[in-house]
């Protein structure tokens, strides 16, 4: 094909894909269209909650932070703009705009304020923006929020706010641009109550508050922030119904104009009142999703088992003939692309790391119930193909396995995997069980959680978390520790490589575990990198529980608390310890494989074999191998984890091992200890920006190693050895979760399917 | 798409082979001895196996390491050396108890999906006592087994191996005695009685499950007259038979080059799908109680079950 013909042919596919035709895929003439209409959009930022934020936090100056808080957000829902495209059944769109998201002020002013005019051409993740938006943005909120960030509070309480954000090595800056977060609400319960329920549990805790009681100090202004907040809800509602009503008026189609009579109707009594059909029960689940997502500024706001809780108003709809498997489908895809609809609005760092728009929202089906039985039915099927018709890429739809799942699902999951979209996750159940008995709880105890709470409501969330539905509350992606990094500290006393970018090239970044020529042992060297590692951990903890102070003082999130189990009893706000397990700030680790390989490398080239010394192997670092190629292609011949080789897949263990003993060992603020995890999605690529050569035999500046997988094109044999290597690992001691991503020929899976 | 039996299996390739079939896929198979295959791509021209030949049999000469077949001795001193793997030892001895640790490495994985242990070649029947012992060994750790062969040996040391199989494939290059000659170099009664000893072995026996082979080679084995002759053969056999029609593919033409043999065939011819159908379509006129498929991917495994296990399934 002639340059002139590429380029024909890629316009042409870029525009199909602007306007959406190349996305017109799902089970029916609506869902094509809606998905065309996702498709259609840029992400684009509306500031309506920004608006509602300055406007509270003005008139409350000087008042109690909880007080503004639910003023602010009741301000936001009571107020937001009731949205209605064709088509749509569900009702719900988070802003003025299809992939429009809200700014949470509160959280970003401090840098945005540089990065305001980049916004809609930066690198990663650029949105666009009105530009009078843009210009109230920079006139009116920046000034007033700047230095009232959560990043701008903690900058003025820590050592070392830059190199917190920016070092490369150690890293928090997920943690302070999202609070309001990594989430599986009670959907269950709420289900059953609607928010009136709630509402009903308020209205008592404030007939309770005993104001000569020391310990109810505060409780009024929770309780009465609540009841704003829960009225505000009712109103969007009622908005959403009045809505539905005018355009039903002004529509000649009779059948659309049914549908939104009938959206009308179903607003009228949900989710303030119970739902009653699944139809309900669905437009309450996703307008929650939706609020949430405007309510908190983080990832990770997960449906979890919503095979489970949505079961009964599926059967009985069924059953009495309201409602056709189809239709359910119909929904379930309806839900997926509002949900794909959500970006992420992260800081140009973060973006930097986790680029993609993707918030992580994450629905399951499978696993077992309480009683330990496969829990599967209808529902699950229906939640696995609706993605492969429908091929959006959120929610990240997942199977829960067990021994007893029905290898007719494991098939119909396998179905959806072959499509090559990532979908679904595979979970073991009995893994992630075993993280949720140890979550939180340190190295010596327990979690809160019972065999029954963990079976009927426990799933991950985000990419891979464990969580318990209503019951857990934490930001579970907080921390980062490049251990590639942490390896070339080791090799150079603790002083950052020159030469990279960020924080402090040249500095002293760690602790000074000795010049390495001196280490004559392999046992000297493998100490100095634990050493460096330790330290990297134990810094960013130390800078990260003062922001969970200040979240905790200054970053409640109401309807976290009402839809979390005890809070409105406790009169406690999630965000301040109220959950029933408070979990995180979690610390992850990122180049697992570049440092097991590393040092397997350092072992056997230095020390076993001795054909080459550690100061040639540095000034061959030093250089990025510029003029030792056969140096680097040694260490690249070096054992190296992912093959079944116990040479370097031990060592991995090993400094698995050690990292989450270490992360757990360490308490937080509310109280519980620190969860270790390895799920850093693409942060490799960043993070391997920022790091300079390694003895693994890469070169500087390359992408360190995907999550746990092996380092790239050295797990040389076959995914059953390399499979076997990841067997090795202690995956229940990494109680925040821990991803594997294995890529497999789609020909090969497909021939497997199809027999 | 080849198939090696059910699941995910672990194959283990036994060196050496009586045949030359001018097809053939896996050259590395033909000598019962180690050999040196060298991958130009990969080569950097370093020159570190010229230094670490003993024999003097490596140089650099025009662009690629040249090997000397007479002097080299397969020590593996320069694949010992090569850095980027351009230079690699085919061909490494084992116990039968070393290759069955490898085996039994994937355990977990065999479990779940009926996968084993294939034994294929090169030519199974030409290490009769090491096939033998791995073969037992796996058996008795519960390891499903399958062999490939080219039936080309005595009835006997064939005979020996089957208690020991869960499945055999056998392949059948031609039905002509003369023109199987000149395209393996070997006749092919022998591979006939077999055959047929085979299947009435299985049949009597109830084990091991077995399957027919029919590699189809462009022009040379695919006129009508070769599908309707193969096709009586096959309605000849006892029970019914599970026929396999394996495409004509090209993908060890590069291991040919690796260790300087010249490809048989014309590299540029590509075999005629139309003609796999067609020979699908008479075999199943001519012996209507074969089952018969193109490539692997749909052979049934499911094991023919005795009538009275099927009645107690039944009541489970």
């Amino acid at each position: 094909m002639t340059d002139s013909a590429v380029k024909e042919v890629g316009s042409r596919l870029g525009m199909e894909w602007r306007d959406g035709k190349s996305a017109e895929v799902g089970s029916t003439r609506r869902i094509q269209q809606l998905n065309r209409l996702l498709h259609a959009n840029r992400p684009s930022v509306d500031i309506h909650r920004t608006r509602c934020f300055t406007k509270v936090f003005q008139a409350t100056e000087g008042e109690p932070y909880i007080r503004r808080r639910y003023k602010a957000c009741a301000e936001t829902y009571r107020t937001l703009e009731p949205v209605i495209y064709d088509h749509e059944q569900l009702a719900g769109w988070q802003g003025k705009r299809i992939r429009c998201e809200q700014i949470n002020i509160e959280m970003h002013a401090d840098w945005l304020e540089g990065d305001l005019d980049q916004m809609r051409v930066r690198q990663f993740d650029p949105f666009e923006i009105d530009d009078a938006d843009l210009q109230e943005l920079r006139e009116v909120h920046i000034p007033y929020w700047r230095d009232k960030t959560l990043t701008a509070v903690w900058a003025k309480q820590v050592p070392h706010p830059v190199k917190m954000v920016s070092s490369g090595i150690a890293d928090c800056v997920n943690y302070l641009g999202s609070a309001g977060s990594h989430f599986i609400p009670d959907y269950a319960a709420l289900l059953s109550t609607g928010y009136k329920g709630a509402y009903d549990r308020v209205q008592e805790g404030l007939a309770n508050v005993d104001p000569t009681n020391p310990a109810d100090i505060g409780k009024r202004d929770f309780h009465l922030g609540l009841i704003e907040v829960l009225e505000a809800v009712k109103t969007l509602a009622e908005n959403y119904a009045a809505k539905a009503r005018e355009l039903a008026a002004a529509e000649e189609h009779p059948e659309r104009k049914a549908e939104l009579l009938e959206m009308a109707r179903i607003m009228d009594w949900v989710p303030w009142n119970p739902a009653r059909t699944f139809r309900e029960a669905i437009q309450t689940v996703w307008l929650t999703e939706m609020l949430l997502s405007i309510e908190g500024a983080g990832p990770s706001l997960t449906y979890g088992r919503f095979d489970q809780y949505m079961l009964p108003y599926y059967e009985k709809d069924i059953a009495e003939s309201r409602l056709t498997r189809e239709q359910a489908m119909e929904l379930i895809e309806e839900m997926y692309i509002k949900t794909t609809n959500i970006p992420w609005f992260q800081s140009s760092q973060l973006a930097y790391y986790f680029g993609g728009y993707y918030r992580f929202p994450h629905l399951g089906v499978g696993g077992l119930n309480k009683l330990g039985r496969d829990a599967s039915n209808e529902l699950s099927y229906l939640c696995l193909r609706a993605m492969r018709h429908v091929r959006t890429t959120g929610p990240t739809v997942s199977l829960y396995l067990h021994q007893k799942t029905p290898d007719e699902l494991l098939l119909e999951a396998a179905k959806l995997s072959v499509e090559g979209m990532g979908h679904p996750s595979y979970f073991d159940v009995e893994t992630y069980s075993r993280m949720l008995e140890y979550r939180g709880a340190g190295l010596q105890g327990k979690s809160p959680y019972t065999r029954e709470q963990i079976l009927e409501l426990g799933s991950p969330l985000g990419c891979v978390e464990p969580g318990v539905a209503g019951l857990q509350y934490g930001h579970t992606d907080s921390g980062i520790v490049n251990m590639g990094a942490v390896v070339s500290l080791a090799l150079n006393n603790g002083v950052k490589p020159a030469g990279l970018p960020g924080w402090g090239p040249g500095e002293q970044a760690g602790p000074q575990t000795g010049d390495p020529a001196t280490f004559s042992t392999y046992e000297a060297f493998h100490d100095a990198v634990l050493e460096q590692l330790a330290y990297a951990i134990r810094e960013v903890h130390a800078h990260m529980i003062v922001a969970e102070k200040i979240i905790a003082e200054q970053h409640q999130i109401p309807l976290f608390t009402i839809l979390s189990t005890g809070c409105i009893e406790k009169g406690v706000d999630v965000a301040a310890g109220g959950a029933y397990c408070n979990i995180g700030p979690t610390i992850q680790c990122v180049g697992l494989a570049d440092m097991a390989n590393s040092m397997a490398a350092v072992k056997k080239v230095v020390y076993d074999e001795g054909s080459v010394t550690m100061d040639a192997l540095r000034k061959a670092l030093e250089t990025d191998f510029a003029d030792d190629e056969e140096l680097r292609l040694k260490l690249r011949n070096a054992p190296k984890y992912g093959n079944n080789d116990d040479y370097a897949d031990d060592i991995a263990a090993e400094v698995f091992q050690y990292f989450a003993d270490v992360v757990r060992s360490l308490r937080c603020y509310r109280g519980n200890y620190a969860d270790a995890a390895i799920q850093m999605v693409q942060a490799n690529v960043g993070f391997g920006e920022m790091t300079w050569a390694t003895p693994s035999g890469r070169h500087a500046m390359r992408p360190l190693a995907d999550t746990m997988s092996a380092e790239q094109q050295t797990d040389v044999h076959g995914p059953t050895a390399a499979s076997l290597s990841y067997g090795k690992l202690n995956y229940s001691a990494f109680t925040n979760g821990t991803l594997l991503n294995m890529w497999i020929s789609r020909s090969e899976l497909a021939k497997v399917i199809n027999n | 798409m080849i198939e090696d039996g059910p699941g995910i299996r672990t194959n283990v390739f036994l060196k050496g082979c009586p045949l030359r079939c001018k097809w053939c896929s896996n050259p590395f198979g033909l000598s019962r001895k180690p050999q040196i295959a060298y991958n130009q791509r990969k080569c950097v021209l370093c020159g570190a196996c010229v230094a670490a030949c003993p024999e003097n049999a490596c140089t650099i000469e025009g662009g690629r390491v040249q090997t000397d077949r007479e002097k080299c001795t397969a020590c593996g001193a320069c694949a010992e050396v090569c850095l980027t793997h351009a230079r690699v030892l085919v061909g490494e001895e084992y116990t039968a108890e070393e290759v069955i640790q490898r085996v039994r490495e994937d355990s977990a994985f065999y479990r779940r999906d009926g996968g084993g242990l294939t034994l294929s070649g090169g030519e199974v029947l030409m290490q009769p006592e090491a096939a033998e012992e791995i073969l037992r060994v796996a058996r008795a750790s519960m390891i499903h087994t399958a062999i490939e062969t080219s039936a080309y040996a005595s009835w006997e040391r064939l005979e020996r191996l089957l208690p020991l199989c869960d499945l055999v494939f056998v392949d059948l290059k031609h039905i002509d005695p003369q023109a199987h000659l000149r395209l393996t170099g070997v006749p092919n009664k022998r591979i006939l009685d077999n055959i047929r000893r085979l299947w009435t072995y299985a049949a009597e026996k109830g084990s091991p499950e077995v399957v027919l082979r029919l590699p189809v080679i462009y022009g040379l084995n695919d006129d009508d007259d070769t599908m309707k002759a193969t096709a009586r053969f096959i309605a000849g056999l006892p029970g019914t038979v599970a026929v396999n029609i394996l495409p004509y593919h090209k993908l060890g033409i590069t291991k040919y080059e690796m260790i300087d043999l010249p490809y048989p065939l014309d590299p540029d011819e590509d075999g005629d799908p139309a003609r796999l159908t067609a020979y699908c379509d008479v075999i199943r006129r001519t012996a209507p109680g074969a089952s018969c498929s193109v490539g692997g991917g749909e052979i049934d495994y499911c094991r023919v079950r005795a009538p009275n296990e099927e009645v107690l399934a039944d009541h489970h």
